[in-house]
């Protein structure tokens, strides 16, 4: 397949799920990768974050599916790391055809919202809002100076719907949806397109070493199978979302084949939000 | 040749900078030199210089994909180069270097390669600095904005290769300008770029006279704007590919790769922005040419280089010509007879007076053919039809043709030595008229409208009428070289296929109302008049007088419902401002305005597009011409049309041809301009009684094809719409009237004081078509006054021939060439013209009248007097409007466009005002 043929995509929260799901697919359609992750943890978030050998494996993968790969660790918190990211891929492939915002944190949470700490409350909001925003900051002179690009920010259906004691969570990734579409019509007019794809629950790949759904188990004190068991009950196909279907949405928003597509949301959530 | 594509336009910036230069390295200690080297051993010049990354291919698919797309990427905006190497097995690999040729000189790219390679052992960057170039000229040639304007334009570019030879760089830039010669890029000035070993050289270069190439290093400007550019690359002959740009920096670009001082290939690149690919195409095939034949040490032509004729055409033109069975001759009638029968009942022609239906035009048009034939009209006979734009003209007008004959329209208005040469020059038999002035020396039987309709209806019940139409249903007088108009004869069998070619596109049906606007011996009118009648539609015959004034003509259309209007721009957008001055729309009924008879400036249908949407009213441009039967080209006007439509009229019609040709008459390439040729249905039989005219104009060329050469120049697009770009000789077209200066010379010229006269046409201030007016500069001995001139005019020429100004001179200043010097005959203009000196009338418009004076001189750009009556002094409908704005600026906002008609001096207006001020 080749629907990414010849495109430099640049993906963050590469090292593991839906990120490198992301990776991987945008390898075999055809594109040259920028992949980052943070590779160590952050303090006030309870559970272990990518490590730089999980993005080595993803950047692997996509070697050996054919795609020239430029790997780089950079805490998307720092701008200056963001701008060295940015200016790595340019100086490497001469352009940037995508941004995929996926780095993102799922806790802490499990909580009402006043029993947040402000960190907490500060870190979910710096990561799953504020990072994007800066690659945006950073990759969109670029992409107005080319004349073409493709913003993606994977946001959540917590962006599209309120879930009882994820209130931080959920309001970074409604600030997502707000920011995807506020930058679609900036953009608009120079033909850089900006959506969301708002993924439902999904489940834990072992071989893209997924972590999500056992970190929202986590937070609410319960059994992994008896969260997965929800999820199933949640959705209105009788299966949840895998992080490749992520992945295909990822594509199409990333390729010609959607470019009078911009400013919308894209639920890819096994008809939950449907509800 | 062969054709490539570059980067997307989005990125040409970015792409026009990068050259990439790719080595393939075999020697794998070479190979694990450069890993070693780009991965951390490299020194710090290097460093400093370059950054590097290794990239592993496990198969050889693998390597060649890799190394697409590696030498296909932009340079980002860092000064380093980007040096990629591609391994591949044991001891293979691609080294891949690219750099900002603006800022990096390709003798660095190629000392990094070796450096990385092991061939020298250190890096030394050397001192040859960069060059920026400001962007280019647009060609007029390449027809930018074609049909995919809006996508995202590429780039695309053609190989000429196996040209082993040492062209010098100057010939190179020869052949280069050359071919934008005959592209009609004159002067042009060219970026000539040298890069070998140890030098790097830029120059400018331009033809001169003799057709020789000057390239001057001195005096280059690097922002200059040039139209084309040569980047000349000499590499040692190992170097492997070097391509020096990825997109072309220059409108068009030509990279030449050499290696050791040998030519290896040239790419000629462009923008599809800015040249169409198929354009490109063709002028690659002619940079070639011309190059090969420089090459060759041919010796010039005799003309010099410019006269070199290039080479046929490969192939045809790939645009398809829609074919349309023709039109016979017996159709006419039995197309109007059909339509009387389909619809007997409805209206067919009306004027003031009233109206007829199908079924009495049939039966009228049926009793005056036959009255006709009893007058002795038979096949092919001539018969003036000089009467007053009524229903009766047009039922005239439609017997001649059942009868067999010929009708040759001619406007009573014209003065009487016009009709009386028509008559002579016909050889007409019959006129029909009311005038009792007409004179002639050739007995010519006179005919009144009246005669022909008091036939005793059973007196000529039972003469049989000609089962078809005549060869050729009618001839029109046109403006002619020699000084003398000319007669156009026109088949019946090119109006059945005019009206069967634009019938379905337009939707004419029964339900149409049409306007007879123009004067039948205009042949616009034969499209209004035959298009209305053959299918059908409600003919509404305009008097001249009320369509002379836009407000009648306003209030004519929306009451009668008029669905279909055809119209001059100059008269159309008069009729906008008349409608504009309305509070409500009143025109909705018209669905479709077809335009001609002159060039047309969509930007002044704003107001009415805006009042009357696409989706209610169509506006089609046309260009036509009396000797292709009315119309050969159309084009839907929009709105949003992009500007570089503007000069576009479309495409042929269905059975109508174009070809554009060169002066020796072979077919032009596209964007070159040439002689607009028409062939196909609409080609009429040539001139009346003009054989050798015909002959010169109506050709027949080397596949056995005819053709009309038109004397118009243009130019083809590859969808096959042309350019209207003007006419090639001395005729004008003026408010859609076509003029022959010469026509007007001749009769000046015959006064016999006058030794020598100069017509021309002055564009005015801003070059706008309204400003367009005729001068006429006369020497003369003795007393001549210009209003003697002035009367001799009137009384030979139509109104629309008559100079605004004719100016006195002491002698005709001539140029270098000994040819009347036009330039400085204008700049003489500053004298007002010569007049009867009227210092009272001048004292009697006082000072309040200054105001009026100097705005009236202003618009018409020429003094004027008080009295001066505004169309009388060069003024027009269109120079009417702008007139009223100027005065409702500094006079009085409340002005209308009746009040200037009405009060159409400076002092009779001033007049009116004071009166209304005072009131």
């Amino acid at each position: 397949m080749s629907r990414l043929k010849d495109k430099v995509i640049l993906i963050t929260g590469a090292g593991r799920g839906i990120g490198r799901a992301c990776a991987i697919l945008a390898a075999e359609e055809g594109a040259d990768l920028v992949l980052t992750d943070i590779g160590v943890p952050i303090d006030s978030v309870p559970y272990p974050l990518s490590s730089s050998d999980q993005l080595e494996t993803t950047a692997r993968s996509c070697r050996e599916a054919g795609a020239s790969v430029v790997a780089r660790l950079a805490d998307l918190c720092e701008m200056d790391e963001v701008r060295e990211l940015v200016e790595e891929a340019v100086d490497r492939f001469g352009r940037i055809d995508a941004v995929v915002n996926n780095a993102g944190i799922g806790a802490p949470a499990g909580k009402a919202a006043h029993l947040y700490e402000s960190e907490e409350w500060d870190i979910l909001l710096n990561v799953n809002l504020s990072g994007p925003w800066r690659v945006i900051k950073a990759a969109a002179p670029i992409m107005l100076e080319q004349g073409h690009g493709s913003i993606i920010n994977i946001a959540s259906t917590a962006g599209l719907l309120g879930y009882k004691h994820f209130a931080g969570y959920v309001a970074s990734k409604h600030g997502l949806v707000g920011l995807t579409k506020s930058a679609a019509l900036d953009y608009a007019p120079r033909n850089i397109r900006v959506n969301a794809i708002c993924p439902g629950p999904v489940y834990d790949d072992e071989r893209l070493d997924g972590h999500m759904t056992k970190v929202v188990a986590d937070s609410l004190g319960i059994r992994l199978g008896d969260q997965e068991a929800i999820d199933l009950e949640s959705v209105a196909l009788n299966t949840v979302v895998s992080p490749r279907d992520v992945a295909e949405a990822m594509v199409w928003l990333a390729s010609d084949g959607s470019q009078r597509v911009t400013g919308t949301t894209v639920a890819v959530d096994a008809g939950y939000s449907a509800k | 040749m062969n054709a490539t594509r570059m980067a997307p336009a989005a990125e040409l910036d970015r792409a026009a900078a990068t050259q990439v230069w790719i080595i393939r390295l075999d020697d794998p200690a070479a190979v694990a030199r450069s890993e070693r080297l780009l991965l951390k051993d490299a020194g710090p010049d290097f460093r400093a210089a370059a950054r590097g990354w290794v990239e592993h291919a496990c198969s050889r698919e693998e390597r060649e994909e890799r190394l697409r797309r590696e030498s296909r990427r932009p340079i980002g905006r860092s000064a380093k180069m980007r040096i990629v190497l591609v391994t591949c097995g044991e001891g293979e690999a691609d080294l891949i270097v690219a750099a900002d040729r603006e800022s990096v000189p390709a003798e660095r790219l190629l000392a990094a390669g070796r450096y990385l390679a092991g061939e020298s052992e250190d890096y030394s960057p050397g001192d040859t600095g960069g060059i920026r170039l400001d962007a280019g000229r647009q060609p007029s040639w390449g027809l930018p904005g074609w049909d995919r304007a809006g996508a995202y334009p590429d780039s695309h570019g053609w190989i000429l290769t196996e040209l082993d030879s040492a062209a010098e760089p100057s010939t190179l830039a020869a052949a280069l300008l050359l071919s934008l010669e005959r592209y009609g890029t004159k002067n042009a000035s060219i970026y000539m770029e040298e890069n070998g070993p140890g030098f790097r050289k830029a120059a400018s270069g331009t033809l001169d006279e003799a057709g020789r190439v000057l390239l001057a290093e001195e005096s280059f400007d690097r922002s200059a704007r040039f139209d084309a550019g040569i980047l000349d690359v000499d590499l040692p002959d190992h170097a492997g590919e070097f391509i020096p740009c990825l997109a072309p920096p220059l409108p068009v670009t030509l990279s030449a790769v050499r290696s050791q001082g040998v030519l290896r290939s040239i790419r000629i690149a462009a923008s599809e922005s800015v040249v169409h690919p198929a354009v490109l195409a063709q002028f690659a095939e002619v940079y070639r040419f011309c190059l090969e034949r420089l090459l060759a040490g041919a010796e010039p032509p005799e003309g010099g280089w410019r006269s070199l004729p290039l080479p046929p055409q490969p192939s045809p033109s790939p645009v398809p010509v829609l074919r349309q069975r023709r039109g016979q001759p017996g159709e006419l009638l039995a197309r109007i007879r059909s339509v009387a029968a389909a619809w007997p009942h409805r209206p067919a022609v009306s004027d003031q007076e009233g109206g007829i239906t199908y079924t009495d035009l049939d039966r009228r048009s049926d009793l005056m053919a036959r009255r006709l034939i009893s007058y002795g009209v038979k096949e092919g006979t001539k018969v003036i039809v000089s009467l007053d734009q009524t229903a009766e003209l047009v039922v005239i007008l439609v017997a001649v043709v059942k009868a067999g004959g010929t009708y040759i329209p001619v406007d009573p208005g014209y003065p009487a030595e016009r009709i009386r040469f028509v008559i002579e020059d016909s050889e007409a038999e019959l006129i029909v008229t009311r005038s009792e002035e007409i004179l002639s020396e050739r007995p010519v039987r006179r005919v009144s409208p009246e005669e022909l309709a008091s036939a005793a209806a059973e007196e000529l019940e039972g003469a049989a009428l000609p089962a078809e139409a005549p060869k050729e249903a009618y001839v029109i007088y046109t403006s002619g070289t020699s000084g003398q108009p000319k007669g156009v004869l026109v088949p019946s069998a090119n109006i059945v296929s005019l009206i069967e070619a634009t019938e379905g596109e337009f939707k004419l049906s029964e339900k149409d109302v049409w306007t007879m606007f123009h004067s039948a011996s205009f042949d616009f009118s034969v499209w209004e008049m035959w298009g209305c009648l053959l299918t059908g539609g409600h003919l509404i015959v305009v008097p001249r007088p009320l369509a002379k004034s836009p407000y009648e003509f306003c209030d004519l259309l929306a009451a009668k419902g008029v669905t279909v209007l055809n119209q001059t721009p100059s008269a159309f957008y008069a009729l906008v401002q008349a409608d504009g001055e309305q509070k409500q729309a009143r025109l909705a009924s018209v669905r479709l305005v077809v335009f001609g008879g002159e060039a047309l400036d969509s930007r002044k249908l704003s107001a009415w597009q805006e009042r009357y949407p696409a989706g209610r009213c169509r506006l089609v441009n046309m260009y036509g011409i009396t000797e292709t039967t009315v119309h050969v080209t159309w084009r839907t006007v929009l709105q949003k049309d992009p500007g570089f439509l503007s000069r576009s009229v479309g495409v042929p019609l269905k059975g109508w041809e174009i070809s554009i040709r060169e002066p020796g008459g072979l077919p032009c390439r596209y964007g070159m301009e040439g002689e607009i040729w028409v062939g196909g249905a609409g080609v009429s039989s040539g001139y009346l009684n003009r054989e050798e005219l015909t002959r010169q104009r109506f050709v027949t060329d080397e596949n056995g094809r005819r053709w009309y050469r038109s004397g118009d120049h243009g130019v083809m697009r590859p969808d096959g719409s042309i350019d209207y770009l003007g006419r090639m000789d001395s005729q004008v077209k003026i408010r859609g009237f076509r003029i022959e200066l010469d026509e007007i010379r001749a009769v000046i010229e015959q006064l016999p004081q006058v030794r020598n006269a100069v017509v021309l046409v002055h564009d005015g201030e801003g070059g706008e078509a309204s400003h367009k007016q005729i001068l006429a500069f006369f020497e003369a001995s003795g007393q001549l006054q210009a209003d003697r001139i002035r009367a001799e005019l009137k009384a030979r020429l139509p109104e629309y021939m008559l100079p605004a100004r004719l100016i006195r001179v002491d002698g005709i200043p001539l140029t270098i060439n000994g040819k009347a010097d036009h330039k400085a005959l204008l700049e003489g203009l500053l004298q007002p013209e010569e007049r009867e000196a009227s210092p009272a009338a001048a004292e009697e418009a006082g000072r309040g009248a200054d105001a009026y004076l100097s705005i009236w001189s202003r618009v018409l750009g020429h003094a004027v007097g008080p009295d001066d009556l505004f169309f009388e002094s060069g003024g027009n409908s269109l120079l009417a409007v702008e007139l009223l704005s100027a005065l409702k600026k500094d006079i009085d906002s409340s002005l209308t466009l009746r009040d200037l008609y009405i009060h159409s001096s400076p002092s009779a207006l001033h007049q009116f005002m004071s009166k209304k001020i005072l009131v």
